[in-house]
């Protein structure tokens, strides 16, 4: 009979337990973690196609020596920043997006400059390595927000009760930091496009 | 009291935000082909309805296509990644779907495609199938030829021949009635053998089976939504694909 008691006890604290974020706030650190994962995947696979279109630019086009400079210039920049999703600061978060916004703004500014070119747009190669990057832009961009979303759930469950409490007493986890558009985005996004006839 | 409401207000908060589905998503279909721009044919849309549902059935990959009459001044990329997500397109181990989005009155489509067939459709084939396959039929009004045309070409890239196509590349009228002909007719008779094979063991299987033939023939069936079920979770969609103009 006491043994009955026990165990419904216990059976009600897993049913209240379960509400309260014991299980749904590391589910949520670990959702974090792997969206932060594909979104640097996909940094990776940025700069991992760059050099292979800066080859085919540069056996097409004669005068464009200075943006293809300034590509690789924010290229190994930003491949030399690494974060740590469980441990990044909101400096470290700036710091790494800003360096892959450059590359962003570099690579999208070549492949403006390249339309000047038309055997480079007839280039089978070049083509394909522009829907590559477009696609990767896209990867990119979805990436971000999902984790942005993920990082919202996260430091809603740690913050806001009542999972607030389960952290607080179990997992002392602290809010992560928010990734965000960076400033120089901002200003590209609020620019209205440009167009020409 | 007002303690109380305020905590109530605080612990539905996350549930209130998960709850928020992106707007003007339209509802899932029970049919590969959403035309809501109308700018198919009931032939068209009925012939890749029946083939789709049928690759669909094989457990290969799920196509569904939509038409939008309007984007409402939001980007195309925007806008399929929603809808692929919302509906849920193909199955969620396999991440098998594609979402082929078309918005004529902006001249712009797009081939969504689902996290584990990007190996085998990869960006640079969609962007392919779009501009060269799609765009020059859609410049000269074929909206048929073009969306047909494209939904071989990605179900080519899969490594499989969709069903009931085979009259798209010689566009004249009078085979392609014969060859609709000739199929229904085959459809026909798969449904009768069925009927006979299902009483046979007095279970609804047949029947099953042979809405699923004929689902794009009005028999109810609902080819898309049975079988590996429409809105099998899905969601393995990452962003990859093209997008393009005409």
């Amino acid at each position: 009979m006491r043994f009955l008691k026990t165990l419904f006890a216990f059976a009600a604290a897993a049913l209240l337990l379960t509400g309260c974020g014991v299980q749904s706030i590391p589910q949520a650190k670990n959702d974090v973690e792997a969206k932060t994962a594909n979104l640097t995947n996909e940094y990776k696979r940025r700069a991992d196609l760059v050099p292979q279109l800066i080859g085919v630019v540069k056996g097409n086009s004669k005068h464009e020596s200075e943006t293809l400079e300034a590509v690789v210039t924010a290229r190994s920049k930003a491949t030399s920043i690494s974060i740590d999703p469980s441990k990044s600061t909101p400096e470290q978060v700036k710091a790494y997006q800003s360096a892959q916004g450059e590359l962003g703004q570099a690579l999208g500014k070549l492949l403006s400059i390249t339309e000047n070119y038309p055997n480079l747009k007839a280039n089978d190669a070049y083509r394909d390595l522009q829907s590559q990057l477009e696609g990767n832009e896209n990867r990119i961009k979805i990436a971000r927000q999902d984790l942005i979303e993920s990082i919202q759930n996260f430091n809603n469950q740690v913050s806001v009760f009542p999972t607030s409490l389960t952290n607080s007493w179990f997992f002392h986890y602290q809010k992560l930091a928010q990734w965000d558009v960076t400033a120089e985005e901002k200003a590209a996004n609020e620019k209205a496009p440009e167009v020409k006839f | 009291m007002r303690k109380l409401a305020l905590i109530l207000c605080l612990a539905l908060w996350p549930g209130l935000l998960l709850a928020g589905l992106p707007q003007g998503v339209p509802s899932q279909p029970s049919q590969a082909v959403t035309d809501l721009a109308g700018m198919l044919s009931a032939d068209a849309s009925a012939r890749l309805n029946a083939a789709l549902a049928q690759v669909w059935q094989q457990g290969k990959f799920q196509l569904a296509v939509l038409t939008l009459p309007s984007l409402d001044g939001a980007g195309i990329e925007d806008v399929s990644i929603q809808v692929a997500r919302a509906w849920g397109l193909g199955s969620k181990e396999q991440g098998n779907g594609v979402l082929l989005l078309v918005a004529p009155s902006e001249h712009r489509m797009r081939i969504e495609v689902g996290s584990r067939l990007e190996g085998d459709l990869t960006d640079a084939a969609c962007s392919r199938i779009i501009n060269e396959v799609m765009a020059p039929r859609l410049r000269e009004g074929d909206n048929d030829g073009a969306v047909l045309a494209g939904c071989q070409a990605i179900a080519g890239q899969l490594g499989v021949e969709l069903s009931g196509m085979a009259s798209i590349a010689r566009p004249a009228p009078v085979s392609r009635v014969g060859i609709a002909l000739i199929i229904k007719i085959l459809f026909v008779l798969a449904f009768l053998g069925l009927r006979i094979f299902g009483g046979r063991r007095g279970s609804g299987l047949g029947w099953f089976a042979a809405g699923t033939l004929l689902g794009s023939s009005g028999s109810g069936g609902g080819g898309y939504s049975s079988g590996g079920g429409f809105s099998g979770g899905g969601g393995g969609f990452s962003g990859g694909g093209a997008s393009g103009g005409w």
